[in-house]
């Protein structure tokens, strides 16, 4: 039995091929990994990678529309389009997540899985 | 002691009938105007609101010291009901404002805004009473169209109900106003429920359409919305409706209603489940109504 302890840099960590990495600025690839797939996204800040199941009602979260929204305000009647890219909404109840970082943006308690992604040498893998 | 004569026609008539036999401490007259919204004559409309205020606070609340009075305003006139709130909201005895239940708009409409906005600024909450709906400029009765019978007529006034606090959630007046307190007289209670499920749910898809709401639908009915209880449900266990009570937050938002002279009156000795819900019960007699009124009024 070894007595040393895992570092957290060290702790087990895998690697999912995620095909070359020539997507398009707001370009999206879909990747099967085992039962579930998860959608890798590319925005103007990076490559993000989000779980393809939307916990509302399990439609494939990642085949919704890339869009902003119109953000909170305090105004009534006043509406400001941001979020521009950021913003996955679901194909089919239209709920809508941070990209970035899984946050449903109606409801603070819901936050849906985002993943790592790792350009090397042309090819991505995402970090499960 | 008057024994005779039309219920509520004096005010002897009303301790007697009412206040004393069932021992209540404070009672505020809603009046009877409440078609005050469905007046085609907007300049009558805001006369009438005026001369009835007038009577009501100046005359026949001063007769009992139980009664406490309001101030209607004609929705019509949005600038003549901020006037109207402003004369009147200095009064020690006047206890919220009142308006009509249907009329030109749902009662979310901007065009409402600032008369929400004058009433919290008062601190004086907003009530509606149901039944001027199809009367006078107001749409049909129902959505659908016109009842033969009054019980269709009655039973769907949740409706009415339904669309107008949908409407002050969706237009944005309780998020605007966080002041701003509604109260629901003679509408039901347990359509709250599942109306707060549905907005809620909605909300979840098309918070877009609504970027002042920061919270849960649900979650400003809970603090801003009060219901009355008259005419009380009466499902076959009692459980079912404590049940909704309290998945409405009606430890807090709900009050003791009578309905008096009306024949559909509800005996408030009998009415609400008491031993095993007695504190509930206590806070729908009493206390809901003193944290919501008494600090304007002074109550005790």
């Amino acid at each position: 039995m070894s007595t040393e302890t895992p570092s957290p840099s060290t702790k087990a960590r895998k690697l999912v091929a995620a095909g070359p990495a020539d997507l398009p600025i707001g370009g999206r690839r879909i990747v099967p990994v085992g039962s579930y797939s998860i959608g890798v996204f590319r925005t103007e800040s990076g490559y993000h990678g989000i779980v393809n199941h939307c916990p509302h009602e399990g439609a494939a979260l990642c085949r919704g529309r890339l869009t902003g929204t119109n953000l909170p305000t305090d105004k009534i009647s006043h509406y400001e389009w941001g979020c521009e890219g950021q913003v996955l909404r679901c194909p089919w109840h239209k709920w809508e997540f941070d990209l970035i970082t899984g946050q449903h943006l109606a409801n603070p308690a819901l936050q849906v899985r985002t993943y790592r992604i790792i350009e090397n040498e042309g090819q991505l893998s995402i970090e499960i | 002691m008057p024994e005779h004569g039309p219920a509520a026609s004096n005010p002897e008539l009303i301790a007697h009938q009412l206040l004393d036999p069932y021992g209540i401490e404070w009672a505020i007259c809603t009046g009877a105007i409440y078609n005050l919204s469905t007046i085609g004559d907007t300049d009558y409309a805001v006369a009438l609101a005026s001369a009835f205020n007038r009577w009501l606070n100046e005359d026949f609340v001063p007769r009992d010291p139980r009664f406490y009075g309001v101030i209607y305003v004609a929705m019509q006139d949005p600038k003549a009901a901020v006037e109207e709130i402003e004369k009147w909201a200095g009064h020690p005895r006047v206890s919220e404002v009142f308006i009509g239940s249907a009329g030109i708009a749902p009662l979310g409409h901007r065009s409402f805004h600032n008369v929400y906005e004058a009433a919290a600024a008062n601190g004086l909450p907003v009530a509606i009473h149901s039944t001027m709906e199809g009367r006078g400029i107001t749409g049909t009765p129902t959505g659908n169209g016109y009842c033969s019978r009054y019980i269709e007529y009655h039973t769907g006034l949740a409706a009415s109900a339904l669309t107008n606090v949908t409407s002050l959630v969706c237009e944005g007046v309780f998020a605007k106003i966080p002041d701003f307190r509604f109260v629901l007289l003679e509408f039901g209670i347990a359509w709250a429920q599942p109306l707060m499920w549905a907005l809620d749910r909605e909300w979840k898809n098309l918070r877009s359409e609504m970027p002042a709401l920061k919270e849960l639908p649900s979650d400003y009915l809970k603090r801003q919305l009060y219901y009355t209880t008259q005419p009380i449900e009466e499902p076959a266990k009692t459980a079912d409706l404590v049940q909704t009570y309290h998945a409405i937050n009606g430890d807090t938002q709900i009050m003791f209603s009578s309905d008096y002279p009306h024949w559909d009156f509800d005996n408030p000795t009998v009415i609400l489940p008491g031993h095993s819900n007695a504190g509930l019960k206590r806070r729908i007699l009493r206390e809901n109504a003193l944290a919501l009124y008494g600090q304007r009024l002074g109550l005790k």
